[in-house]
């Protein structure tokens, strides 16, 4: 015992020769001597040892008996410590080691190899699977002896003193970073000072807990995005100390940080004494964090944004110019649900955006970026709604667009919508992108607020405001109505296209942009371009059945209504002719100016009735809050049925408004549709587009004359079921949407 | 088979694909290219102190991006002079080309499977990313080491390696509602890369295999569920001697046939999140092994388990944003460690912003950790002062600020004030060591007139430092102005400090600070032909000793930036 005391004390008090060698020699009268040597660092992994070419555990043996000039030995292990005992198989030997007097033979590496193989050993205090997980000691305080025996006789006779080296076994993690916290932000100090600070995870280790020095490095991450860990593997730190506090602080006069840079930081834990193994050589893992940004301290950088709509299409927002940032970045999309955001991105510090959807809520932000490339923070998000569409009454003229304040539209995209009165016109072409006065030449496609349906027309010099508003001139296609638009359509009788494109949506409108590209707008107002060309042709068809025809001349023709197959473009009989004409009058003497006017005023009035109820609701409800029921039962009964009641009057209500307004829709663009004196190409035109029922209006034309059906009563039925029909759905379907 | 079908399906999706664009042939926009240069020098200059840079160091990268028709050839590149004496590779270029879902890469490059398989290590080699609609397939095959021979002469082997190729896969899908991914990745050391390896040393050939499971799964709306399990065959020394080959229970039979020193070990994480309107809540759970290791990740703590619990309120229409995190970390997971280590880890953030001109912020973080020592029942041992080594340590951090903004759009004013306090300290048996304190105050005013685009900002500082008895302050006043010249193509940029630092009580140097800088981005008439841009950056620092202990040295850093995007 007072042995293992006096090794314990050489064990702590002397470190400088327990690192030059951990030899321990035991003197005793035996013919072979071994001393075991175990050298720094000390790894619990026993298989270490056996590694060819290792030589932290070294057994030398030693003949003193000068009698024999041979002798053979083979040797047995004993590995003990904290409980646990590894021993040599009672009937395990190494191989046998010719010994000569006087020569020493040392054993290392491989040589050990067959002693430290588990399988050759005991285990007592750790079972062998236990240890065969992870092939490691437990840590702690170990001796490895290891003794010697007669080679030749078959009986166990120890010709050797035991000899025994000893060690702590600790595999030591390396420290773990604390602050900055990996990947934050630091807000930068000026001038600058921070503290590095981690945590020491081998205090627990006698070797080394009082000997721990740690060296801090400190790296750029350059350039940007570099892989912070092959930085740290190719370039050198910026800045390198050794300290032996768990922490550093980095003060004035360290090298400078760089504002917005990167950096990346390790420690490397290191036992002074040499005698502690860390793992991954001591170095902990990286951490990651930026100084600041690059524009922190220059002053506020904060935008404040503010958004107002213009029209049920468009909406101007300012904010407030920063002098660091070179552009700015807007975003805005619908409010609710997850829109897609649409950018905008503009040198000033104000924008207006023009495609937004009626009645609608919207939210707005807005970041700005410097020359260099840094991006600031977001602004506050601004919000808006859109008022409702104005609604559209044949019989209305524009107002007098104002000429006060005219800023004119110095450039012009095709795909821009711009109002013309009461109504929206989406640019197909223009023959100038540029104006200094905001006057623009080429076509568009008066939108009517249901989907599909719109008026191709061509304008000439009108000036546009940098609203987008139409303050003066023309589109042919408004003023002489259905007629041109129809012609237009005739000029070349059939839709020539050689290939086809189905939309996965609903389509709003389609156009070919600067590019040649084929540009989808679907119902939610986001643009798609899709891959096809234009070349020969293409036909596109939504999920709703509605059609366009993209030109080879890049302009779009609109499928009205959708279904129609085209390719069935033969010309109409006379008499086939003769029908769609009465019909056309009888759609004529039906929806006069006066009749589309009425059924105006009875939807106005459905609305005002539904908002009266809406308005009672809501008194009724502030009135049961504020007077609460004497008789409870009774207040709670007429509490809950009350507002039922109301609401069930307002259902009502806005069933009877859409009725209104589905009435008033199809009267006005049955008008529309029969307002002029129409040709003979028009009608050969719509009679091929035209269904009747299932059938198509030729189909039909010959059915019911086959049934003796006069043409009159013909005609009144195609107007019925056909015209009526298709105006039907279309607003039905735009109402359905809405 | 399979294999075969799937090339003649991809060959055919790329041949109809292909077909609808081949009309853009001899068109003019057929082939595009862009892309962007940098070049980055620096100059340095020190007397006084040892020089903690190269003189002169420089750093190129850029990218250059052609477009042929559908495909895009992104090609990318890092160079550098300060590679000094590390010899794994900075210098590299790559090409991502992709087409539509697929995605290739050559060079240097990284990719990242999972956390506990490839996680973003740089290898030189090649790779497939394919994302047809839902499904994910990624493969690669390179290098992930260089070989690099024992340094004989200084007799290190800091930078010995072996020459180390990888390979690995990860399929899967990525549903609305579900996603599912199976990862294989190994790798494995060439013994005869290098020439002679010491006997002592840590570094020695591997061979690894990991395979990993991920899931995820949205319940309802707001619940997301998220786990990986991977587990990991290692074979710790491929040199190991033959005879210690125990037949160890193969974890991965068929895949891994490495022998010897084989070990196994696995790592698992979950997590569930809860995102409400006003509130998200994360809880993560973490494992891993003892001594788990990938050869497809950077080094990473192993021997650990982890709870953390993150919590993110916003509260009065967003004007409030409360944040929290919390985490409790185990280490000595399979009980072979002497010492048991507990980490807890807290930090609450609040921000306040009532409206535009006010913001207010404040936070509070808290690092502790304490080493329990097992008890020891061990013969031979006997009480030393190894029993009193409990560790006790306590890192805490706390930080406020106040801001508030005024003036018009003209001129827009802003006072701030920071406040930033830190301390450390230990206890090691009954041994207190007296914590170690700092403290960060700032006091600052803003003004920018947006006319001329002009900012000035003045502040003054105080810091100090109580580090083991050294009490250590300095302070100063700091002035900082910008102006943007010749119609703001032009950023320059002046800024200053003076601080007395004052020692104990002993007044014992002044340092100086200051820093130009000018940023120049001029505007091509053709702005078709591209954007170059200048800035131009130096940091000057100077302290004066007015005491005799002290060293006075200047230090000057100069970096140049040019780049040019087209």
């Amino acid at each position: 015992m007072k042995k293992i005391v006096y090794i314990i004390i050489v064990l702590f008090f002397s470190p400088i020769i327990w690192k030059g060698s951990g030899a321990v020699v035991i003197a005793q009268t035996y013919p072979v001597q071994i001393t075991t040597q175990l050298t720094p660092p000390f790894g619990g992994y026993l298989s270490d040892y056996a590694t060819p070419g290792n030589e932290n555990l070294k057994v030398l043996i030693y003949l003193t008996d000068f009698s024999n000039p041979v002798y053979d030995v083979k040797l047995k292990v004993k590995v003990e410590g904290q409980g646990i005992t590894l021993q040599s198989k009672p009937f395990y030997y190494s191989n046998a080691f010719s010994l000569m007097p006087g020569q020493p033979l040392q054993l290392s590496g491989s040589d050990l190899a067959g002693l430290l193989n588990s399988n050759n050993l005991d285990f007592s205090g750790i079972s062998k699977s236990q240890y065969e997980l992870r092939k490691v000691l437990p840590e702690g305080f170990y001796k490895i002896c290891f003794n010697a025996y007669d080679n030749n006789n078959p009986v166990q006779i120890k010709v050797s003193n035991e000899s025994c080296a000893m060690g702590w076994m600790v595999l030591n993690d390396p420290p773990f970073l604390n602050t900055p916290v990996c990947n934050s932000t630091v807000t930068i100090t000026n001038p600058q000072n921070m503290m590095f600070s981690w945590t020491p995870m081998n205090m627990a280790s006698p070797n080394s807990a009082a000997n721990t020095e740690y060296e801090f490095s400190l790296y750029e991450v350059r350039p940007e995005g570099q892989n912070p860990n092959n930085i740290i593997q190719t370039l050198p730190p910026v800045f390198t100390t050794t300290v032996n506090t768990p922490f550093f602080n980095y003060g004035i006069t360290e090298t400078p940080l760089i504002a917005g840079m990167q950096y990346v930081w390790r420690v490397k834990s290191m036992d002074i004494s040499g005698r502690d193994l860390f793992k991954n050589n001591g170095y902990s893992q990286v951490c990651t964090f930026s100084w600041g940004t690059k524009y922190e301290g220059m002053g506020n950088l904060n935008i404040y944004l503010t958004a107002t709509p213009l029209t049920h299409r468009s909406a101007k927002m300012l904010w407030d110019s920063i002098p660091v940032f070179s552009s700015y970045h807007l975003e805005y999309r619908k409010a609710g649900g997850n829109w897609n955001w649409m950018p905008v991105n503009t040198p000033n510090a104000r924008t207006k955006v023009f495609d937004l959807e009626p009645e609608t809520d919207y939210e707005v932000r807005v970041n700005g970026t410097t020359n260099d490339g840094y991006t600031g923070q977001w602004s506050n998000l601004a919000t808006f709604k859109t008022p409702a569409t104005p609604i559209i009454n044949c019989e209305d003229v524009a107002p007098p667009p104002s000429m006060q304040n005219f800023q004119p539209l110095k450039n012009a995209t095709v795909g821009m919508l711009w109002n013309i009165g009461q109504f929206e016109m989406l640019i197909t072409s223009l023959q100038n992108t540029q104006s200094s006065n905001g006057q623009y030449t080429g076509q568009g496609r008066v939108l009517l607020p249901f989907g599909g349906l719109g008026i191709a027309g061509s304008f000439t010099n009108i000036t546009v405001n940098n609203n987008q508003i139409v303050v003066q001139g023309n589109v042919e296609a408004i003023t002489k109505g259905v007629d041109k638009w129809m012609q237009q359509h005739n000029d070349d009788n059939e839709y020539v296209y050689d290939d086809s494109y189905i939309f996965n949506g609903c389509i709003d409108s389609v156009f070919v942009n600067a590019n040649n590209q084929v540009v989808i707008r679907d119902c939610s107002g986001q643009t798609h371009i899709i891959p096809n060309d234009t070349n020969g042709g293409l036909l596109i068809t939504d999920n709703n059945g509605n059609q366009w025809v993209v030109n080879s001349d890049g302009t779009v023709t609109p499928v009205t209504g959708g279904m129609i197959l085209p390719g069935s473009n033969q010309p109409l009989t006379q008499e086939e002719m003769d029908i769609l004409k009465l019909a056309m009058s009888l759609l004529r003497a039906e929806n006069t100016s006066n009749s589309v006017n009425n059924l105006k005023n009875t939807r106005d009035q459905k609305q005002q009735e539904l908002q009266s109820v809406i308005d009672a609701q809501r008194q009724q409800a502030n009135v049961t809050n504020v007077q609460p029921p004497t008789n409870a039962d009774d207040g709670f009964i007429g509490f809950i049925e009350e507002p039922n009641a109301i609401s069930n009057t307002a259902l009502q209500k806005n069933i009877a408004l859409k009725e209104a307004d589905e009435n008033y829709f199809v009267s006005a663009i049955a008008r529309l549709f029969s307002q002029e004196a129409v040709t003979d190409a028009q009608l050969n035109f719509i009679g091929n587009y035209l269904y009747v029922g299932q059938l198509t209006y030729k189909a039909y034309v010959q059915q019911q004359k086959q049934a003796n059906k006069t043409n009159q009563q013909i005609a009144a039925d195609v107007k019925t079921q056909g015209i009526i029909e298709l105006i039907k759905r279309v607003v039905k379907k735009r109402m359905i949407h809405e | 088979m399979k294999r075969l079908l799937l090339g003649i399906l991809i060959c055919l999706t790329l041949h109809s694909s292909f077909a609808q664009n081949l009309d853009k042939i001899g068109k003019k926009d057929m082939i595009r290219v862009n892309g962007g240069l940098n070049f980055n020098s620096i100059f340095y200059n020190a007397n006084g102190i040892g020089a903690r840079r190269e003189p002169f160091t420089w750093y190129a990268n850029g990218n250059l991006t052609v477009n042929v028709l559908d495909v895009s050839l992104p090609f990318n590149y890092s160079y550098s002079n300060n590679q000094g004496k590390f010899t794994q590779p900075f210098n590299m270029t790559n090409c991502t080309p992709t087409y539509k879902w697929i995605k290739g890469y050559a060079g240097f490059n990284s990719m990242t499977f999972s956390n506990y398989t490839l996680a973003g290590h740089i290898f030189l080699g090649g790779g497939l990313e394919l994302t047809p609609k839902k499904w994910k397939i990624a493969a690669m095959y390179g290098r992930l080491k260089k070989a690099v021979p024992y340094d004989i002469i200084s007799e290190s082997d800091n930078e010995m390696s072996y020459k180390r190729m990888g390979y690995g896969a990860k399929v899967g899908y990525d549903g609305d509602i579900f996603s599912a991914h199976v990862i294989y990745f190994t790798a494995k050391d060439d013994i005869k890369s290098i020439p002679f390896a010491p006997p002592v040393t840590q570094i020695t050939p591997q061979a690894n295999t990991v395979i990993s499971g991920l899931g995820k799964i949205k319940l309802a709306k707001s619940w997301t569920i998220e786990g990986e399990y991977a587990l990991s065959g290692l074979n710790k020394n491929l040199l190991a001697s033959d005879e210690l080959n125990t037949e160890t229970k193969n974890k991965l039979p068929f895949i891994f046939n490495e022998k010897g020193n084989t070990q196994f070990f696995s790592a698992y994480k979950g997590s569930l999140n809860y995102t409400h309107k006003i509130f998200n809540v994360g809880f993560n759970y973490e494992h891993v092994d003892p001594d788990y290791k990938t050869l497809g990740a950077y080094f990473f703590n192993n021997d650990l388990e982890n709870y953390t619990l993150s919590t993110a309120w916003r509260l009065l229409k967003n004007k409030i944003n409360v944040s929290t995190n919390t985490g409790l970390q185990k280490n000595n997971l399979d009980k072979s460690k002497l010492s048991t280590t507990k980490r807890w880890v807290g930090s609450v953030n609040v921000t306040y912003s009532p409206n535009t001109k006010w913001n207010l912020s404040g936070s509070y973080s808290n690092f502790s950790t304490y080493t329990n020592v097992r008890p020891i029942s061990d013969p031979y041992y006997i009480k030393t002062a190894a029993d009193t080594l409990n560790f006790y340590q306590l890192t805490q951090n706390a930080n406020a600020s106040v801001n508030y903004n005024f003036g018009k759009h003209k001129a827009k004013q802003g006072i701030m004030l920071t406040a930033n306090y830190q301390t450390t300290g230990d206890k090691t048996g009954n041994v207190t060591n007296i914590p170690s304190n700092l403290i960060n105050g700032n006091v600052g005013y803003s003004f920018a007139w947006t006319p001329t685009k002009t900012t000035a900002a003045l502040s003054f500082n105080y810091n100090q430092s109580d580090i083991q008895k050294i009490k250590n302050i300095y302070f100063g006043p700091n002035l900082s102005l910008s102006q943007n010249v010749a119609k703001n193509k032009v950023r320059l940029t002046l800024g200053g400090g003076y601080n007395q630092v004052i020692n104990n009580g002993v007044a014992n140097s002044k340092v100086i600070n200051s820093r130009f800088s000018l940023a120049y981005n001029p505007k091509l008439k053709n702005e078709k032909l591209g954007k170059p841009t200048l800035s131009l950056n130096c940091a000057y620092i100077n302290k004066l000793a007015t005491a005799q202990q002290v060293t006075t040295f200047n230090e000057l850093t100069a970096t140049l930036n040019l780049g040019y995007t087209f």
